[in-house]
């Protein structure tokens, strides 16, 4: 299923990630990844993108999967980018938000048990 | 391109782009085909792991890093029970990130270092990932665990430049802390240096047993002078593009050598 973009719901996560990234001024690690997404993240916030983007060319994807910035929890990068990715392939499916939802489940119930 | 890998040049005029991996695109399993596994019984027990690794993240992340990882392999990954050492190569001198859940079985490893593959090229390493030297590291599992095995995909890089063809067993640890942390065990060249050098070299020498053979001297010496001409021009990005092109025609055997073969 061909995705689009919500250009409001974009905005809105490319202002949050850069918001979040800016609350790590002196990690490098985090001002390189800002500097990286800066080009894409001026473009979604001027409303730019107007199509959905394969997962694979969202930039930077790599360091997520490798956990690279997984340390950095509060807030949350690895919540912010995904958040943007997600907007930039067009919004989440119903099976991944069904998928979401059942791993909220899973967390729910180890919560539970602590 | 002495050291076989991407060029100082290359490395250079893209240093921005490769330290963040910007442009790394992994041509893994699909997205929706990382959902399906997730919902199997062995996908539940791997996002159980990930959110066991970080239990402050949301559900949502855990779902998006889950299918980012399974997506880095060309198929589904397989779950075993495993009491297996793993290794992970790093750039020497450099740490083991301490969530990446990208390794080795050890036996594998060392059985593609015998075999003089190319690890950057077998693993498909992002670019920043690659040198001419790495140190190898190993962990231990503290009791017999879960690991989830699949084949690395094909992996491009700076906009198709770079491509590397993967096909390397790889082990995804959701869950480090069921680990022991890393140590050092030993440092190793990228065998595709040394190998390359070596063959590109005799075969610019016109050292030929076979048609094949001298097919591929013939190549790789008109690449060798070609590559001499651009560089000399000051074209730096058509030189390195020609290697590309070579690469892709002697499915990345020799390109290590192309500038000491034409020496």
């Amino acid at each position: 299923m061909t995705q689009t973009i919500d250009p409001a719901k974009l905005k809105a996560a490319a202002e949050h990630l850069e918001w979040v990234l800016g609350r790590y001024p002196d990690s490098e690690e985090v001002q390189g990844l800002l500097r990286a997404l800066s080009p894409l993240i001026g473009h979604a916030k001027a409303g730019m993108v107007k199509e959905a983007l394969e997962e694979r060319l969202i930039p930077c994807g790599r360091n997520f999967a490798d956990g690279m910035y997984t340390q950095y929890g509060d807030p949350s990068v690895d919540d912010a980018y995904y958040a943007f990715a997600a907007e930039l392939r067009g919004g989440r499916s119903p099976e991944e938000e069904q998928l979401i939802a059942d791993t909220q489940a899973i967390i729910d119930a180890r919560n539970a048990h602590e | 391109m002495s050291d076989g890998l991407v060029s100082k040049d290359l490395r250079a005029r893209n240093a921005a782009d490769i330290s963040k991996a910007r442009t790394f695109e992994t041509h893994g399993v699909s997205r929706k085909a990382a959902m399906e596994f997730l919902r199997s019984p062995e996908g539940t027990i791997f996002r159980q792991r990930l959110i066991e690794a970080d239990p402050g993240a949301t559900a949502s992340t855990i779902v998006d890093r889950a299918i980012q990882q399974i997506g880095s392999g060309i198929e589904l990954p397989r779950m075993e029970l495993s009491a297996d050492p793993l290794v992970k190569i790093v750039p020497a001198g450099r740490q083991v990130p301490s969530f990446s859940p990208f390794f080795a079985r050890k036996s594998v490893f060392e059985e593609v270092l015998a075999s003089g593959k190319s690890l950057s090229n077998y693993f498909a390493l992002p670019i920043k990932s690659e040198a001419p030297r790495y140190d190898v590291m190993v962990m231990r599992p503290l009791a017999p665990t879960e690991i989830f095995i699949h084949r690395v995909a094909p992996t491009s890089e700076l906009h198709g430049l770079v491509n590397k063809a993967g096909g390397g067993e790889q082990v995804l640890v959701p869950n480090r802390k069921l680990y022991e942390p890393p140590t050092y065990l030993k440092s190793i060249d990228d065998s595709l240096a040394l190998q390359a050098e070596r063959r590109a070299s005799l075969a610019v020498k016109g050292l030929g047993a076979g048609a094949a053979t001298v097919l591929m001297a013939v190549d790789a010496y008109t690449t060798a002078k070609q590559y001499q001409a651009l560089s000399a021009q000051g074209n730096e990005f058509g030189a390195d593009a020609l290697l590309r092109h070579y690469e892709g025609r002697t499915a990345g055997s020799l390109i290590g050598g192309i500038g000491a073969g034409a020496a």
